[in-house]
């Protein structure tokens, strides 16, 4: 009889394998079980108490919520821009959309006198071009020399006078702004790049950009809420607006549309220069006060806001807030205090710690926790 | 696994969901709710809900079987034990 040699049983160790040269049983060895292994024998024998289940689950919130963060607005990205532009020569060929807008404010107290409201755009001898305010606001700009002091400016092309007033016990600054050429008005971008959740510091855009004067803008970036016109050009165009917007067209007039009623097409066409995203609009269709807007955000804050008398002629207002001096203004204090500037349309910009002012390189308010980067920024400088 | 995770998963999209909501209503400018993102975590959450469903759906008529298998086996087998009782009677 043949006698069998077996090995030692170990424990954990697989069924022997018998080997056909030496008739022998040698152990197989199985692999050792991981963490992930055990950890799932574990749990099959025992689920995880609940305060342990609740706190994994908190914690993944918790995760999830900075990863949305993070894709919703921290990491930039580029978006294509819609790339439509308008010009000023297109719209020398027709009316200005204010001139076509005066009829029909007319029509509303006295049908009988629509139609010699029509006849008002009577043409002159020699037009100035589309944009230009050279004629309009002569005594206002230089000879050639520049004129600058820390709160004025003055030059052949500009004329800007910033000023302080204490309104609500919060402080206020304005900028008093006349152009001589409507390209004097411009935006400039974060990084100098149209996308998604680009910022950089107002000062740094202001100083690139040349501006005299500059304020935050809508920070367009952090939303996809609105049709985007930056210097005649459509970046974003949105089917369905759900803010107020403003545009400034290049014959320098400038216009609100309540929610839900821009195009951004018809408007290109009409001759668009500038356009903003945020809101909402601080004075009605007769430049009158409001008392109810379409925001949220009512109360007391830091607000950057727009406004405009006549064509060339435009107001820029800062209002400090959230500070121990200046506890900041609801939107119907801005609302009125843009009426009792004598501005006839009023557009309110993205508020909070971005509202921010800046002479040139020098930050004229004192922003809410020291300001903060912005998407886009309003400036006036020496045309291009 | 995936039937243990998904109810987790469920309830993360759901508070956050929450979450967007009541900033949403504080900031509405900054879209929270009104993104690509946001759609397509409604999207996965609309997915789940329905996966879930359909689980608890089979898991309950699963268990309403059982439970009619059950009271049919206790009715036969007291009919069972009534008739041998009769026998032994």
């Amino acid at each position: 009889m043949s006698q069998r040699r077996t090995q030692p049983v170990r424990r954990n160790s697989a069924p022997a394998q018998r080997y056909p040269s030496d008739r022998r049983y040698a152990p197989v060895r199985r692999p050792k079980p991981s963490r992930l292994d055990w950890l799932k024998r574990q749990l099959r024998k025992r689920p995880l108490p609940v305060w342990v289940v609740v706190t994994i689950d908190v914690l993944v919130f918790a995760v999830a919520l900075n990863v949305f963060s993070l894709f919703h607005h921290v990491i930039p990205r580029n978006v294509e821009a819609v790339g439509i532009s308008s010009s000023r020569e297109n719209m020398a060929a027709q009316p200005s959309p204010m001139a076509q807008e005066l009829p029909e404010a007319s029509a509303a107290p006295a049908a009988m006198e629509a139609p010699a409201a029509t006849q008002l755009p009577e043409p002159t001898a020699t037009p100035d071009p589309v944009g230009y305010f050279g004629t309009k606001y002569a005594d206002k700009f230089t000879g050639g020399e520049v004129n600058q002091d820390a709160w004025h400016y003055q030059s052949a092309n500009l004329s800007i006078n910033n000023s302080t007033m204490e309104y609500c016990g919060t402080d206020v600054f304005i900028s008093d702004i006349y152009v001589r050429d409507i390209s004097s008005f411009a935006t400039a971008f974060a990084k100098d790049r149209y996308g998604r959740n680009y910022s950089e510091e107002i000062q740094d855009m202001a100083v690139r950009a040349n501006a005299i004067v500059s304020i935050n803008g809508d920070y367009y970036g952090n939303s996809d809420d609105g049709a985007i016109i930056r210097n005649g050009t459509l970046y974003r165009e949105d089917s369905y607006v759900d803010c107020d917007m403003c545009v400034l067209y290049w014959d320098g007039t400038m216009k609100t549309f309540p929610q839900g009623q821009f195009d951004a097409r018809a408007e290109m066409e009409a001759g668009a220069y500038q356009s903003w995203a945020f809101g909402p609009m601080l004075l009605d269709a007769n430049g009158q006060a409001m008392t109810s807007f379409n925001s949220s955000v009512n109360p007391d804050n830091p607000r950057t806001a727009i406004g405009y008398f006549e064509p060339g002629h435009y107001c820029f207002v800062v209002v400090d807030g959230r500070t121990a001096k200046s506890e900041g203004i609801t939107t119907k204090e801005l609302s009125e205090l843009m009426y009792s500037l004598g501005c006839k349309v009023a557009y309110n910009l993205d508020g909070g710690k971005t509202s921010q002012m800046y002479w040139g390189a020098n930050l004229v308010n004192n922003p809410s926790g020291g300001g903060r980067n912005c998407s886009d920024i309003v400036l006036i400088r020496e045309p291009v | 696994m995936l039937r243990k995770l998904l109810p987790h998963v469920a309830i993360i999209i759901s508070v956050m969901y929450f979450v967007f909501y009541f900033i949403d209503r504080v900031n509405s400018a900054m879209a929270f709710i009104n993104n690509d993102i946001t759609k397509n975590l409604l999207f996965a959450l609309g997915l789940i809900a329905i996966l879930e469903s359909v689980w608890l759906i089979r898991s309950n008529r699963a268990q309403e079987r059982r439970r009619q298998q059950r009271l049919q086996q206790q009715r036969m087998e007291s009919r069972r034990n009534s008739q041998g009782g009769n026998r032994v009677a």
